[in-house]
């Protein structure tokens, strides 16, 4: 046992340094990672809209929100996603990195904090946001900024929360409300295609990878 | 690196609380992953920065489970279910009820009931889990650092089988023998199956509380 032991310190020092290494600077290998997925990853099955989106890439909202109404398993993300699909989708191609902020209410404030009453303002709160260097498709850097679970959210149970990117939640709170959210699904480490999961809904929520 | 969770990174003074996961359902495919932390709420906490974290009041139920092999060459992979590394972060009044299994072939696993890897603090938190470890296994939190971590006033209930599993953590007996506050008020009723019954230590090792 004493030996395990031994074993586990070193193997938690290797993760230490590992840890340490993670952080800001990081930021390009987080690059190289999700670009690896994201070029696979679409929010929608079909990939087209969100493939674009990706390749054209200043703006992941206008095609992960795309891709939720084109999924358009659930009726909340419908809603909700189709404003920010014609948005975020036509500034998707310009070279505009400010996010659309899209949420059900608040300003994101201590005080005043954003609303997360849907599916797609989940979307919207983990894609949205670019991260320190304004990149889309990768971990999303949110800082300094107050969210509130509103009201439970049912994820349909076919959805596969496949997620390349993931929030960085940094100074940042999430106030569940105590409200639950039902059926997260994420399959992780693992390209969309591979998963074969045609016609689900992708949502991008819950995975770092780099 | 990699993490999952919902949120997949935290740091700095960020709050998680009140808030409920129920039926999260998270497969993590070894083929493509190499070494990082997985929870059914947070996968990786970061470090602090004009603060550290806090999760509090948060509840998951569900499953976590690995496919496939991970590369021997891992620097490990740590899985709990509600963080999976948890180096600051104090875990207050949560719970995880669910099965998190991750027999990768490999034994730099880290599987907990609450928390894959802990350096921090969780308490008043409870977990009713079925483990399973091709490494190692715990109750509560699986890979610890020293003292820099204390699991006080929860309890863990469910079954863990696993290489080396453990009723709190993946080493109870010495962490009770060294630093027995670290485990203050802290219980399990889970029960352990080792993997390989060569390697399970005599019972007069096993004092964790709530052994059978």
């Amino acid at each position: 046992m004493r030996t395990s032991f031994v074993k586990i310190l070193i193997g938690f020092l290797i993760l230490t340094l590992g840890a340490c290494s993670q952080g800001y600077g990081v930021n390009k290998s987080v690059d190289a990672g999700i670009a690896d997925n994201g070029t696979t990853g679409g929010l929608t099955s079909g990939g087209s809209t969100t493939g674009d989106g990706n390749s054209t890439g200043t703006n992941s909202t206008g095609g992960n929100t795309g891709g939720a109404s084109t999924g358009g398993s659930g009726d909340n993300t419908g809603g909700n996603s189709t404003g920010s699909t014609t948005g975020g989708g036509s500034t998707g191609g310009t070279s505009t990195p400010s996010p659309v902020v899209n949420y059900c209410g608040g300003s994101g404030t201590a005080s005043d904090p954003y609303l997360i009453c849907t599916m797609a303002d989940l979307v919207t709160m983990t894609t949205n946001p670019p991260d320190k260097e304004g990149q889309p498709y990768q971990g999303a850097m949110i800082e300094n900024t107050y969210f509130l679970l509103a009201n439970d959210i049912v994820l349909p149970t076919n959805m596969d929360t496949n997620v390349p990117p993931s929030p960085w939640f940094d100074g940042s709170s999430f106030d569940g409300n105590n409200h639950k959210i039902v059926n997260l699904k994420q399959t992780l480490g693992t390209d969309h295609a591979g998963n074969g999961i045609g016609g689900a809904l992708w949502l991008y929520f819950g995975s770092h990878r780099n | 690196m990699e993490s999952g969770g919902l949120f997949g990174y935290i740091l700095g003074p960020t709050v998680i609380k009140n808030l409920t996961l129920e039926n999260v359902d998270i497969t993590v495919n070894l083929s493509q992953w190499y070494y990082g932390g997985v929870g059914g709420l947070v996968g990786y906490e970061n470090g602090c920065g004009g603060g550290c974290p806090s999760i509090s009041n948060c509840h998951v139920s569900g499953s976590i489970q690995t496919v496939g092999n991970l590369p021997s060459a891992s620097p490990g992979l740590s899985i709990g279910g509600i963080i999976g590394i948890d180096g600051n972060t104090p875990v207050t009044a949560s719970s995880f009820s669910g099965s998190i299994s991750a027999m990768t072939g490999t034994e730099n696993v880290y599987v907990g009931g609450l928390a894959g890897t802990l350096m921090s603090s969780i308490s008043n938190s409870t977990a009713n889990a079925q483990i399973g470890s091709s490494g190692l296994g715990a109750g509560l939190a699986a890979f610890f650092d020293g003292d820099a971590f204390s699991i006080l006033g929860s309890t863990a209930s469910g079954s863990v089988t696993a290489q080396t599993p453990g009723a709190i953590t993946s080493n109870d007996a010495y962490i009770l023998a060294e630093w027995p506050t670290l485990l203050a008020g802290t219980t399990s009723t889970s029960t352990l199956t080792y993997l390989d019954p060569a390697t399970a230590p005599p019972p007069i090792n096993n004092k964790a509380p709530g052994l059978p």
